[in-house]
């Protein structure tokens, strides 16, 4: 099972590296990452957390242009092409083809936040030598992978439920809006539950937890502020929960992704 | 031929009316525009929250960058303050947030000044190792509130802070006497003594300490007169010679005033 599963995402990843939108948004992404060298110069002080920040949002949107604009699209291209019937008449089981697209899509994801992750990083180091440490005081590479495993972690997550509502609906197009309002929710759950934590009343508060178990908090995987100190702030025991509950959700969702495929009516 | 003409005559109108649209835009009102409730940004902008904050400072700083001469700085200082808050909110640890506020902020009106000790304070709060945004919400304190008893509680905070210069403790403990609190100026001036090896500014300290026990004299008969007649004198000669024989000499780095009921130790 897992060759096959491979060999799927080996198609996929090609397929993928084939596609010009893709090499769009690496050259947008890199072109972006280089203007980091500009950006630093709108702030006066803090200079190396104001260039931290925004060459991770770089690596955040790079990564979120590949998930609603290519990931969203590639069962329903398959589906409107008949290569899914091509691809089902081999050996190869449907759950088994959603895992295989899972795969391929996460391979390159990763390989995008590769390519982007050490362009951040040396531009960091570049910004870092050429400011006086007064305005850049500290640069921890394993810090900037923690952040940048944070990233991957909550872009596989969003990717899994790519793969859940492209095995639940037909069309790209609702597939995009579905895992965009379930983005919404999920940035916007946080501040909700913020605002009532103080005031309301227990049951509002259950019940927002467990909307947190379905649409979870991403913020909790937004290691950003570390790259610039010296000694974690966080424990070392919430970080490891904070990843094994991503890394859980996910398998569930592309579980629940396989279930439904599974089942669902191809015509 | 004809398409040619076409398309010079739509070419031509775009221009006119291209002119005509930046013609009207530079006589439009210089104003910052109004930030969104922040809140609703947190919700929107999930892991953009530390660039969105960055922007608004980026946004803040162009347009204080541009101000007119002669614009009337009270029209901008409510949106001013609502960036800021947004920016400190966003993202807490941003220190670029407080050093532009503390600098376009807090001069304009008191309500400004207070708008920028409460930005101010939410930097306290994220970044407790910066010492100079205590100072900062001191000097507001202090220079434009005349509120003597925060600035030198925040001075203190200050001075509590790691690789903060010794002056600041210094300076809480005067602004302390200032603003009455005669008690802790000379708690902290003993401690600050107790911490000191220069012998030059320990001869300050002592010096400086010598003046706050003759001023804690004065105030202890005030206490004793209080006491007895159940209010306080309303001048300082009412206490000699029955509470104290004469009233100290705290000179001359100092003067003894007595407004409003309470004992401030003042800088000449």
């Amino acid at each position: 099972m897992l060759l096959r599963v491979l060999a799927l995402a080996r198609i996929m990843f090609l397929d993928g590296l084939r596609r010009h939108a893709l090499l769009g948004i690496v050259s947008l992404a890199i072109a972006a990452e280089a203007f980091g060298l500009l950006f630093m110069d709108f702030f006066g002080r803090d200079i190396g957390r104001a260039s931290s920040d925004y060459l991770f949002s770089v690596m955040w949107m790079a990564g979120l242009l590949f998930l609603f604009f290519h990931a969203v699209q590639v069962i329903s291209w398959d589906e409107e092409r008949g290569a899914i019937y091509a691809l089902l008449s081999r050996p190869i089981s449907r759950s088994e083809y959603v895992l295989g697209v899972f795969v391929g899509l996460s391979a390159l994801l990763i390989a995008l936040l590769l390519l982007l992750g050490p362009v951040a990083y040396l531009t960091l180091l570049w910004i870092k030598k050429s400011l006086a440490s007064v305005y850049f005081p500290e640069l921890s590479m394993s810090h900037f992978l923690l952040a940048w495993a944070g990233v991957l972690a909550m872009q596989i997550v969003i990717l899994a439920i790519i793969m859940l509502f492209s095995g639940l609906v037909r069309g790209g197009f609702p597939v995009l809006l579905l895992s965009a309002s379930y983005y919404a929710i999920c940035s916007g759950l946080p501040v909700v539950r913020a605002s009532t934590a103080q005031h309301d009343g227990q049951g509002l508060n259950l019940l927002l937890q467990l909307m947190t178990a379905l649409f979870p908090d991403f913020s909790r995987l937004d290691f950003k502020d570390e790259v610039l100190t010296a000694s974690l702030s966080l424990d070392t025991a919430i970080i490891f929960t904070n990843f094994s509950v991503a890394i859980l959700y996910a398998c569930v969702m592309v579980s629940l992704a396989c279930w439904f495929y599974a089942r669902r009516d191809l015509q | 031929m004809k398409s040619a003409l076409w398309l010079a005559s739509v070419m031509t109108a775009y221009a006119c009316v291209f002119l005509l649209q930046e013609s009207s835009a530079t006589h439009e009102k210089y104003e910052l525009s109004p930030t969104l409730p922040v809140q609703m940004q947190q919700a929107t902008l999930g892991y953009f929250q530390q660039l969105g904050a960055e922007m608004l400072h980026i946004k803040s700083a162009v347009f204080l960058g541009g101000t007119p001469s002669g614009i009337d700085h009270e029209s901008y200082v409510d949106n001013l303050a609502d960036h800021f808050d947004a920016a400190a909110t966003l993202h807490p640890k941003l220190l670029d947030t407080y050093y532009l506020a503390e600098s376009s902020l807090s001069w304009i009106n008191s309500d400004s000044v207070r708008r920028a000790n409460h930005v101010l304070g939410k930097g306290i709060e994220a970044r407790p190792d910066q010492w100079v945004l205590s100072f900062f919400a001191g000097f507001n304190s202090f220079y434009y509130l005349k509120e003597h008893d925060a600035a030198a509680e925040h001075l203190q905070r200050a001075a509590a802070v790691e690789g903060a210069p010794r002056w600041v403790g210094h300076l809480a403990s005067v602004i302390a006497g200032r603003g009455g609190d005669i008690y802790g100026g000379l708690i902290w001036l003993r401690a600050m003594l107790a911490d000191e090896e220069d012998p030059e500014v320990r001869e300050f300290y002592e010096n400086d300490i010598r003046m706050f026990e003759n001023a804690l004299t004065v105030q202890q008969a005030l206490e004793q007169y209080e006491q007895r007649h159940g209010a306080l004198p309303s001048n300082l000669d009412q206490l000699v010679p029955e509470f104290v024989p004469a009233i100290p000499d705290v000179g001359p780095d100092f003067i003894l005033a007595y407004e409003d009921q309470s004992l401030r130790m003042m800088r000449p």
